[in-house]
């Protein structure tokens, strides 16, 4: 039974993986490629918390709180960038933002 | 009971990332986000991670997407207007998703997972943190580092923002 | 006396005094003549005839006999034999020769080309000797065309008259067309052995036999190929005489007399039966000539016809006697209408060989008229004179010929006493016309003294018509100098001899009557003669149109041969282009084939290589989203090959 529920929550994890995959290839926009990784993130949390539920010493929880704290500051930072070149060229595209970097 | 439930949250992170995925604007696509986030926290809940369903809600949903939203308002320069962005390549796209989701549904499918039954700890937070500081202070410290170097790093950088 | 097998030049062996006879004998009268020719003076063509004729009298008087060979190839060696029949034959020639040559000295004395003339008779007599001396029959062939190139040049002697080149060219194609037969006998006889005369043996086949059999009808001017001989006679008329009546046209009965014994019956049946026709039918058209010279070259076909059917019906020895008497008296009536002939020319302007415009010269031309009287009772036959003699031979033989036959086979001498009959009508036709009656010019003729060297030559040749030359008995048919060239003595029955000589005097005697009583003095034949047009006797005047038979022959053969070329053109030629033309197209459809089946795989593939490169290259895009695009494809191109392989 607990198997199956766990399945269950895998493929959930699954379909959010596979999501925030289509949002990081195929959207313009550099924040909407951030919320595709955001998705991502939390899929692998999914993961890591529903194999916890097993574990008496809630290793997986633990693994899961880090990797939210470390997605924060990622998240962070990137947004700092993207201001700042933003700030600079006014350009907030994908595509444009790879132009600028071979120009 | 715990059926309802759940597929309450289903639906809620299934709503949440079917928004996502078929919006075109930002704005939606981060309140979306935030929308899943705390479906996925209940997720949690019914995992029995407590702990890390506050997280969740307190770091995510409340932190990072009104980071996402404030982003999204500084790099757009029109006001008054949806914030709209296209998609590149969506047919490659499709089919890689889709076959990175059909990859794992099929290593999840034939994978022998065997469970043990584990009781009931009623006093997960204190476990944790008791935890923390023994066998992952190492992760713990470091963690502390990250986020110190992220603060200072990202105050820098809005300071150079600030400064133009 | 050296044996076969020598090398030619026999300077070497000196002392050998009969090479050193029989080379002065070949080769003196062509010196005499190319140093005549040279030095411009006749006496050097006559010495060395006269020194040729004394050199043969030296071997017939010592009974030389001669045999060598030439060394033509290293294996091969060409026969030249001496015997009995040759040096009398040689002897006959150099004589005729020499006559004639003396003929010559004043017929020819105002002559521009007289020099050239006496070159070419000594060139003639050269080859006719070389005939004789042959052994090998491919040397005997070189020599036959020698003595035929000679008569083209003697005939076409005068060769910027009009007409006169074409009907040299005519006497010599048609003496080419029989030599090829010749030579086609002659090599398929080298099948089977040896080519020397002396070395023949056994039978020939059919075919060779006939071969050569035409080859020597073509030289003595048989059925068919009678009808130069007649065109022959635009040449000067000394050359006449010697050629085309006592030599030449003698070798092809010379060389039938020589291979005769090796013939196929067949074939000796086909020669009698062509040379009865042949005289047949000189007889006739003899008769209604009116150019004398015409009258006598038709009646040496007749005569020739007479040698030949001798050979056929196998009396060789006395078809050789009649060749001799005949080169007598021939000659001699030749050279007489060439004195006429002369004699004409410097009085007056008209054709000086139409006997229509003769008549009335015994007095004029008397010695002329007494040889040529001479000589043309020889021809008829009448005894006490040589030809008597000879033609008895050939007719008893043929009637003993006929006997062992069969029936049909009296044709021959049949033929033979109506010929007789016929020469003697002619010859008397002839002679009435020309020296008899009143003159029918318009000139006045006087006696005209005859010039030595034109008298000469007559008188011996008639002395030589006479019987005591050959038999003291004017009634034999052989001669003493049969001995010469029959080795066996011809056995007749006298009763058939008998017949046959009374049968044949009498023939000729009515012939001689029948002649008279038309043509005499006074007659109306002799005095409507000038006005005589042709009429009702055109087919025999005109040879029942032998030459006109020749030239439309040449001409459809001319004809054929630019159609053979038309095809030629169009089909080889065509075939070729079109082969060319079909090369180049092919060339031009595997041009095509290359670019496309070849070149194209070859350029599908670099093709291919260009487009996935550009695809691969693609693959390293500055787009990132494209970069994890195709790095979560990898992932999972890997992750299924682990999972399912």
């Amino acid at each position: 039974m607990s198997e199956q529920m766990l399945t269950y929550y895998l493929y959930l994890a699954a379909f959010l993986f596979a999501s925030g995959t289509y949002i990081v290839l195929t959207r313009r926009s550099a924040i909407f490629v951030l919320i595709g990784v955001e998705l991502m993130l939390n899929g692998a949390n999914v993961v890591l918390a529903s194999f916890s539920q097993f574990d008496p010493a809630m290793n997986g929880q633990i693994f899961a709180i880090f990797a939210v704290v470390l997605t924060v500051c990622e998240v962070s930072i990137a947004l700092a960038i993207l201001l700042n070149i933003y700030r600079k060229s006014r350009v907030s595209n994908l595509d444009e933002l790879n132009q600028i970097g071979n120009t | 009971m715990i059926i309802t439930v759940q597929i309450f949250l289903l639906m809620m992170v299934l709503a949440g990332v079917g928004i996502i995925l078929f919006t075109r604007n930002i704005v939606h696509a981060a309140y979306a986000l935030c929308l899943t986030l705390l479906g996925i926290a209940g997720v949690y809940v019914l995992v029995m991670s407590e702990l890390l369903a506050v997280v969740q809600i307190m770091l995510y949903a409340g932190g990072v997407v009104i980071l996402l939203a404030f982003g999204v308002m500084m790099t757009n320069r029109l006001r008054g207007e949806k914030v709209l962005s296209g998609s590149n390549n969506k047919w490659i796209g499709r089919i890689i998703s889709v076959g990175v989701f059909a990859g794992l549904c099929y290593l999840i499918s034939i994978s022998p997972f065997q469970t043990t039954s584990v009781e009931k700890n009623e006093d997960q937070i204190a476990q944790i943190g008791v935890s923390f500081l023994t066998d992952h202070i190492v992760a713990f410290e470091l963690i502390a580092f990250v986020l110190l170097v992220a603060l200072v790093g990202a105050a820098y950088l809005a300071k150079n923002a600030a400064d133009e | 006396m050296d044996g076969v097998g020598t090398k030619w030049w026999p300077y070497k062996h000196k002392g050998s005094v009969n090479e050193v006879l029989i080379i002065s004998l070949l080769f003196l009268p062509l010196a005499g003549g190319v140093f005549g020719m040279l030095f411009k003076n006749t006496s050097y063509s006559i010495g060395g005839i006269g020194l040729s004729f004394a050199a043969s009298l030296l071997v017939i008087i010592n009974s030389i006999e001669f045999n060598t060979a030439i060394q033509w190839l290293p294996d091969y060696s060409l026969g030249i034999k001496l015997d009995s029949t040759a040096a009398i034959l040689i002897c006959l020639v150099t004589l005729i020769s020499l006559l004639v040559h003396t003929f010559s000295l004043e017929y020819m004395r105002e002559d521009d080309g007289k020099h050239r003339y006496f070159a070419k008779l000594g060139l003639f007599t050269f080859s006719m000797i070389g005939l004789l001396l042959a052994d090998h029959l491919i040397l005997l062939f070189v020599f036959w065309e020698l003595v035929g190139l000679t008569s083209y040049l003697l005939i076409g002697f005068w060769y910027k008259k009009d007409g006169i080149p074409a009907s040299a060219r005519l006497s010599f194609m048609v003496n080419r067309i029989a030599d090829v037969a010749l030579l086609a006998g002659i090599l398929m006889i080298n099948n089977s052995g040896s080519l020397n005369i002396s070395e023949l043996s056994g039978t020939w086949l059919f075919l060779p036999s006939i071969l050569v059999a035409i080859g020597a009808f073509g030289k003595s001017a048989q059925l068919p190929f009678s009808g130069w001989l007649t065109k022959a006679m635009v040449g000067p008329t000394p050359v006449s005489a010697l050629i085309h009546a006592a030599t030449m046209v003698a070798a092809g009965v010379y060389l039938l007399f020589r291979v005769a014994p090796f013939m196929h019956e067949s074939t000796l049946i086909i020669v009698a039966l062509t040379g009865t026709f042949t005289a047949l039918y000189g007889g006739l058209c003899a008769l209604f000539q009116h150019d004398i010279k015409k009258v006598l070259a038709y009646s040496t076909i007749s005569q020739l016809g007479y040698m030949v059917m001798g050979i056929g019906v196998g009396a060789g020895s006395a078809s050789i006697f009649h060749l001799f008497t005949h080169a007598f008296f021939k000659a001699g009536l030749f050279l007489g209408a060439g004195a006429i002939i002369h004699y004409l020319h410097q009085v007056t302007k008209a054709d000086a060989q139409d006997m229509r415009n003769m008549g009335g010269l015994k007095k004029a031309l008397p010695w002329t008229y007494s040889t040529f009287l001479v000589c043309a009772l020889a021809l008829t036959g009448i005894p006490f004179f040589s030809g008597f003699m000879s033609k008895e031979g050939i007719i008893i033989a043929g009637w003993e010929w006929a006997e062992q036959i069969g029936a049909w086979a009296y044709i021959v001498p049949d033929v033979g006493l109506i010929t007789a009959f016929l020469t003697a009508l002619y010859v008397g036709r002839m002679v009435l016309l020309v020296f008899y009656s009143e003159n029918r010019l318009e000139e006045k003729i006087v006696a005209f003294s005859e010039n030595l060297s034109l008298k000469v030559p007559l008188i011996v040749l008639a002395l030589g018509s006479f019987w005591f030359v050959f038999d003291w008995n004017p009634f034999a048919h052989e001669s003493r100098l049969s001995g010469y060239w029959s080795s066996t003595p011809s056995h007749s029955s006298d009763s058939i001899s008998l017949i046959v000589m009374i049968l044949s005097t009498l023939l000729a005697i009515s012939g001689l009557v029948l002649a008279y009583s038309f043509f005499k003095p006074g007659s109306n034949y002799e005095q409507s003669f000038s006005k005589l047009e042709v009429g009702k006797f055109k087919l025999a005047f005109n040879g029942f149109y032998l030459v006109a038979l020749y030239q439309s022959i040449g001409r459809g053969f001319s004809r054929f041969s630019q159609f053979t070329f038309a095809v030629d053109q169009m089909v080889v030629d065509g075939f070729i282009h079109f082969v060319g033309v079909g090369s180049v197209v092919i060339s031009k459809v595997i041009a095509l084939i290359d670019r496309f089946m070849v070149d194209g795989p070859v350029n599908l593939c670099g093709h291919i290589s260009a487009f996935v490169g550009k695809r691969v290259a693609g693959l390293s895009s500055r787009d990132i989203q494209t970069q994890l695009a195709w790095l979560l494809a990898g992932v999972i191109l890997i992750l299924s090959w682990i999972l399912f392989f």
